[in-house]
């Protein structure tokens, strides 16, 4: 309750405070092909936006 | 009237669909050759690892990145619901945050750059230090600090910290508590900068690093200590910092310093990090 009454008032340093760079950076290390991946994930990501969605 | 108008749409979306496929087989997609469509993949595709790798690379890199995502997010989400007074500050927000980081982050940026641009693979085989290596930077420490000689030895961990070597004096050498010691005698020349220890080599000494910027950090400390703060801050290397005033023994890891005078607590935390 005290968590969600804090994530109301100050969600960007609730948000910060997950220290997401930390988790992200172990997770890279751990597993190298991660970035090629997500680098796919968003390639796919910004051609469906530009060649796709314009033409349907 | 709204099964008519969501059959029309289905219509239209299979008529869509039917005429790629035509288009497709005469090599053509959205009116554009497939060629020239898998040439730009590629290039989106070159490009984003590379971003990605950049922003991955260094620890304050990737959370400015992630607050840049929270600000996209946010931005797109306020447009989404059209909101009136939020909708349009942070769409100016994300429009200029690129501008903001290029000017806040410029030393990191210029590391990162250098480091996306190295050969990376030290790090894809970890090496860390023998039981013999741990007994020798612990012993040294204790050493250095009875003697009130200041020392910063950093113990690589994944992030490779070649930027600095290069700049140091390369040793090879293999650890030991003698040439430790003998390298941070006052009044020779390397007892001035940082030894960088990979695996159960030192690799450098005389390596000098970004002080850090922490507010919060103790102002009496010295700018061995800040040293030793900064490379921690961006990278997950661990850093004993002896201090040449007082003769106490810290370690800098993960942007914290703890302060440690006891060579089993000293050890424990070597031996955590080293494992």
């Amino acid at each position: 309750m005290k968590k969600l009454f804090y994530m109301i008032i100050e969600p960007l340093k609730s948000f910060a405070n997950r220290n997401f760079s930390e988790k992200f950076s172990v997770i890279y290390h751990k597993n190298k092909w991660i970035a090629y991946m997500v680098s796919l994930l968003i390639t796919v990501v910004i051609l469906t936006l530009a060649y796709v969605i314009p033409n349907l | 009237m709204e099964i008519t108008v969501d059959f029309c749409l289905f219509e239209t979306i299979c008529c869509d669909i039917i005429g790629l496929v035509k288009k497709e087989r005469d090599g053509m997609l959205f009116d554009i050759p497939i060629w020239k469509i898998v040439i730009d993949a590629y290039f989106v595709w070159v490009l984003t690892i590379f971003l990605v790798k950049f922003v991955i690379s260094n620890k304050k890199m990737m959370s400015i990145g992630i607050s840049f995502l929270f600000v996209y997010l946010l931005a797109y989400v306020a447009n989404l619901l059209d909101l009136l007074v939020s909708g349009p500050v942070l769409a100016y927000l994300a429009q200029w945050m690129p501008v903001l980081a290029i000017i806040i982050m410029a030393p990191d940026i210029r590391r990162s750059l250098e480091i996306v641009w190295k050969a990376d693979a030290r790090n894809d085989v970890l090496v860390m230090g023998s039981e013999r290596t741990k007994l020798c930077i612990v012993d040294a420490a204790i050493y250095l600090s009875s003697q009130k000689i200041g020392a910063l030895m950093t113990i690589e961990k994944h992030n490779t910290l070649d930027q600095y070597s290069e700049r140091a004096i390369m040793m090879n050498s293999e650890v030991s508590k003698e040439v430790l010691i003998n390298i941070f005698t006052p009044n020779t020349p390397l007892h001035d900068g940082a030894v960088i220890i990979r695996g159960d080599s030192i690799l450098c000494a005389g390596a000098y690093f970004v002080l850090s910027d922490n507010e919060n950090f103790d102002k009496t400390m010295g700018s061995r200590h800040r040293a030793g703060l900064g490379i921690s801050e961006i990278t997950d290397s661990m850093t004993v910092i002896v201090s040449e005033e007082t003769g106490h023994i810290s370690i800098a890891i993960e942007g914290i310093m703890l302060k440690i005078n006891d060579r089993d607590k000293l050890m424990e935390y070597v031996n955590m990090f080293m494992k």
